[in-house]
């Protein structure tokens, strides 16, 4: 048997103050820990290439240093299994170009389960870098009856092992007193490796140093990964390894697999042996088991009935709460922008920069802000399910629903998500392990109805229902029907794509179900504002440009200073660009005003509103999503064919609505899913089936109803 | 500011159009820059990629 011992290592020295990575399982505490660590002080950002949020942050010493803390995402191992979890194994092992390798590491673990956690430490410590072990949800491990060791804990690992519960604060001023120190120790503890695997550890670590350039222990532990793990995950921004050291990976396997031994289950298996050990020594366990408060919540909330009732009704609070408080701000910042644009067409001479800033920059930008209160409340509401461990239940209960379609529990949060937005629905897309399954989420979810959608169906539903005494509900319930036209599509598509492009084994759904806590409100606020400032910037920039674009082409070519409004847009690009497109579109009952509109849509859906003001002329129309659109309306039914048959029939509104619902016409969407994807193919497959089915449907729809007298 | 109400139309028309020139060359280098990167690479976690390997 070999001993693997990172203590015999030298170590690095560095006079500049220390980065700290933090690492732990997912649902452990760490978001909580980081915050109570760096406060405000947090820069949230990408790794290159890969949409897998970096989190650093500047903590302080007690005397006042500053340090380095990178959150990383939530991992089990450093076997990744998600692109997530080999960021994670990336930047520890010092693959990344883009991140320093951490000089110390700050390990968090649930104390409630310690033995699960300590996997993840274990590879950790073999990384030869100075660790300090957190045992958070010390609170929650007592009320539970177990009892942690920490002195014999910290004796037994040779590193400091400082017991917490970030949620209250406490254990963090001894965290950072041990963080301040200027010499962190290594760590002493060791594991027996089998000694059949020990030549290939060997092997394969001289070649990570020789052809690498790892430093030994480094090679050592990634050697020991390698040879586990197969290293099967690779995200964009990871070093490759050099082809001398995958040979002799491959060679070991080989001939591993010709012997019929399987050494690296055996590896696995001794350290898992060695944790056992060490947890036996350090964890009691009071009496026998009782019945947490956690359980007996769990068995109403996932109840086969209950569960449901209680999901829906979660479910209702968020929609509810996202058409309903989000109204208020979103009509104030409409009015803003309104009073913005306005006020530079007041102060500037008329003229090209006068109406590119009020009509491209303001009009686009107050676009994408208009939508903030919607996207902040329903990030708002993400936290705080995520935050009192109810997110976690309400994927398991979707799971059958889900596992029906081909896809598992882990997809709900990202459609839930695209409700408010496709964008940061597809981010979060990143959790979910399979391939297959992550693939088929991206491209179902820009098919749940977003709220770019909102103000098309408004405005269609407006003009489709002509008699204002028509009830409320039956308008209400024919929008809902677009949200479940939407819903119904994805679920569709993916149960589709999940039998023939993208076929794999039946959905696995592993997760854990942590215990129920209090949200801390500076958590939920300190997230909903991170994703909105990063919503704000990836889609405010795109609409911006494109907004600029758009003007551009409905600007020029310049006609006669005489010719009216309506003339100017229908000779200009964009008015011959429906004109080319009206062939297509006549047979959905839409003619080339209409399908200006549905260009415009391409850079964000809700520009269909003024856009098909400007091209129906309507006088003093103001933009905006919620600008008065009476006269809109008005124009829109007085609109007419050539040979005076009515254009906005209920008819023609309802095959525009549902060509909205299937259409993929958000550049932006495009962009995030190009980017996800790494490549053009499935954004282009994406944009080809889903324009493809809208006007399958809306064809159908308008042929059928015209057939039938409509 | 005096001079922002009295811009002569065609100042305003060459000013947007180098705005909107710069918002063309902006994304045309978004585009080209994108491309000197790195891609996945063979064994890569990207569903695109272990898709064309099949």
């Amino acid at each position: 048997m070999s001993s693997s011992n990172p203590a015999n290592a030298p170590r690095r020295a560095s006079s500049r103050s220390p980065t700290y990575a933090l690492v732990g399982n997912p649902n452990c505490g760490k978001s909580t820990l980081f915050n109570a660590l760096t406060g405000l002080k947090q820069k949230v950002g990408n790794y290159p290439g890969v949409t897998v949020e970096k989190k650093v942050g500047t903590a302080y010493t007690q005397h006042g240093q500053p340090l380095t803390l990178i959150d990383l995402p939530g991992a089990y191992s450093l076997a990744a299994r998600s692109p997530d979890e080999a960021v994670t194994r990336d930047v520890l092992l010092g693959r990344r170009a883009d991140t320093p390798m951490p000089d110390r590491v700050l390990c968090i673990v649930d104390a409630t389960n310690l033995e699960r956690n300590l996997y993840l430490v274990h590879q950790i410590l073999d990384l030869g870098r100075p660790v300090i072990l957190v045992l958070n949800l010390m609170d929650l491990a007592a009320a539970q009856g177990i009892t942690i060791r920490v002195n014999r804990l910290e004796h037994e690992l040779g590193i400091p092992v400082i017991a917490c519960e970030a949620v209250n604060g406490k254990g963090i001023i001894e965290l950072k007193l041990a963080m301040s120190r200027s010499e962190s120790p290594l760590s002493r503890h060791a594991w027996e490796i089998p000694a059949a695997i020990a030549p290939a550890v060997s092997e394969i670590q001289a070649s990570l140093s020789a052809q690498d350039r790892k430093s030994p222990l480094i090679a050592r532990a990634e050697a020991l990964l390698l040879l586990t793990d197969h290293d099967q995950v690779r995200v964009t921004g990871s070093a490759d390894l050099h082809s001398r050291t995958l040979e002799i990976l491959h060679g070991w396997q080989k001939r591993w697999s010709d012997e019929g031994t399987d050494w690296s289950a055996a590896l696995v298996q001794s350290r898992y042996e060695a944790i056992a050990r060490l947890a036996a020594e350090v964890v009691h366990r009071a009496g026998t088991a009782t019945t947490s408060a956690t359980d007996r919540i769990d068995t109403v909330v996932t109840h086969p009935v209950w569960g449901w009732l209680i999901f829906g009704g979660v479910m209702g609070l968020l929609f509810f709460s996202i058409f309903t408080l989000a109204q208020p701000p979103m009509d104030w910042i409409d009015h803003y922008t309104d009073l913005l644009g306005g006020w530079v067409k007041h102060v500037m001479a008329p003229g090209d920069f006068t109406n590119l800033l009020s009509d491209g920059v303001i009009a686009g930008v107050g676009a994408v802000v208009a939508f903030m209160p919607q996207i902040l409340i329903l990030f708002f509401f993400i936290g705080l399910l995520e935050s009192t461990g109810y997110m976690a239940r309400a994927a398991f209960i979707m799971d059958r629903l889900m596992s029906r379609v081909g896809l598992n529990g882990k997809s709900f949060i990202p459609l839930l998500s695209s409700y408010a937005c496709a964008i940061p629905g597809i981010m979060a897309t990143r959790t979910i392990e399979d391939p297959k399954d992550r693939l088929a989420t991206i491209l179902v979810a820009p098919l749940m109805s977003c709220s770019a959608r909102l103000p098309v169906y408004l405005l269609m539903i407006a003009a489709m229902v002509p008699n204002d005494r028509v009830p409320l509900a039956f308008k209400v319930g024919l929008m809902l029907f677009m949200y479940f036209i939407g819903t119904a599509g994805a679920f569709l598509f993916a149960w589709l794509f999940k039998r023939t492009l993208l076929k794999g084994a039946p959905p696995l759904m592993i997760m854990e179900l942590p215990p129920y806590r209090l949200p801390r409100a500076k958590d939920v606020l300190l997230q909903m504002t991170e994703r909105a400032g990063i919503f704000l910037k990836k889609a405010g920039t795109i609409i911006l440009g494109i907004s600029i674009l758009l003007w551009f082409l409905s600007a020029y070519p310049k006609q006669a200073s005489n010719a009216s409004a309506e003339q100017q847009i229908e000779l200009s690009y964009a008015g011959r660009a429906g004109h080319w497109l009206e062939p297509v579109i006549r047979p959905l009952g839409f003619d080339w005003r209409i399908g200006i509109g549905l260009i415009s849509s391409f850079a964000a859906r809700e520009s269909f509103v003024s856009s098909t003001a400007v091209v129906f002329n309507v006088e003093n129309f103001e933009g905006g999503k919620n600008a008065d659109i009476t006269p809109l309306r008005k124009a829109m039914r007085d609109a007419v064919w050539p040979n005076g048959r009515a254009l906005f029939t209920p008819l023609v509104c309802l095959s525009l609505m549902l060509f909205y619902v299937f259409a993929m016409q958000c550049m932006s969407t495009v962009a995030v899913v190009k980017r996800e994807t790494n490549g053009w193919r499935w954004p282009l497959f994406q944009i080809g089936y889903m324009t493809g089915t809208a006007w399958v449907v809306s064809f159908v729809v308008y042929q059928a109803g015209h057939a039938l007298g409509f | 500011m005096p001079w922002v109400s009295e811009m002569s139309p065609h100042a305003q028309s060459l000013i947007a159009l180098a705005i909107v020139a710069l918002t063309v060359g902006a994304f045309v280098w978004r585009a080209i820059a994108r491309r000197h990167k790195h891609g996945c690479g063979e064994a890569c976690g990207c569903p695109s990629q272990k898709l064309a390997r099949k």
